[in-house]
């Protein structure tokens, strides 16, 4: 698995991980008072910090234990012909999820019209938009050019 | 999954032909990665002309020798 497919998986799981830990904690109030929680800047700062934390440790271990770190025959970047076309397929698509995402989020809040909604419509916006580029790269580095 | 490019290459023979030239080595000699090499050897990529031209080149050959056309 190269370099930069691993990455990608990485950073899915992340999202992953940060958006249950994030939508938990708002399923769960919601559960508890009938309303939509507001959205509180810590839950917002915790959602960053383990999309971010998750992704740099898994790189940086799975990195090194694959001895990409020490592989001299990467080129520079780590990315090459190859990585750069999968990565330009892949935005080409990724940019069309979140057109849908970025209109939906934009529907919902006109239909609702509470802040709330917009915020945690954002953050599904991101998770979701984060897993579908995952996915995407994944396939697009097992087919074939 | 995408239908595979009609092009066939002599990538793996030709490295073993040559002392056994190792994946690593080859990718570092073109400027891939080792999983590039695996994927042009397995006929899932199709390398760039460059790329096409440095792998013939290094093993002193030429281009029709490396790439070929599927049924050709």
């Amino acid at each position: 698995m190269s370099f930069w497919e691993r990455n990608y998986i990485i950073v899915g799981l992340a999202s992953f991980v940060a958006g249950a830990i994030y939508f938990g904690w708002a399923f769960s109030l919601w559960i508890s008072s009938g309303v939509v929680p507001e959205p509180r800047l810590t839950m917002l700062v915790v959602y960053v910090l383990v999309q971010f934390g998750v992704s740099v440790a898994g790189i940086l271990i799975f990195a090194m234990r694959s001895g990409d770190l020490t592989d001299d025959s990467l080129p520079p970047d780590g990315m090459d012909e190859r990585d750069r076309l999968v990565n330009l397929k892949t935005e080409a698509g990724a940019a069309h999820i979140y057109y849908v995402l970025i209109f939906s989020m934009v529907v919902i809040w006109f239909w609702h019209g509470s802040t709330a909604i917009l915020i945690h419509s954002l953050i599904g916006a991101f998770l979701i938009g984060d897993m579908i580029r995952c996915v995407l790269q994944t396939f697009n580095y097992n087919r074939a050019y | 999954m995408a239908k595979r490019p009609p092009i066939t290459n002599r990538v793996r023979e030709l490295r073993e032909q040559n002392g056994g030239i190792s994946q690593s080595a080859l990718a570092k000699e073109i400027g891939v990665t080792r999983q590039t090499v695996i994927a042009i050897e397995q006929g899932k990529y199709s390398p760039s002309l460059e790329s096409a031209f440095r792998i013939a080149r290094l093993f002193g050959v030429g281009l029709e020798d490396v790439f070929g056309w599927e049924g050709d």
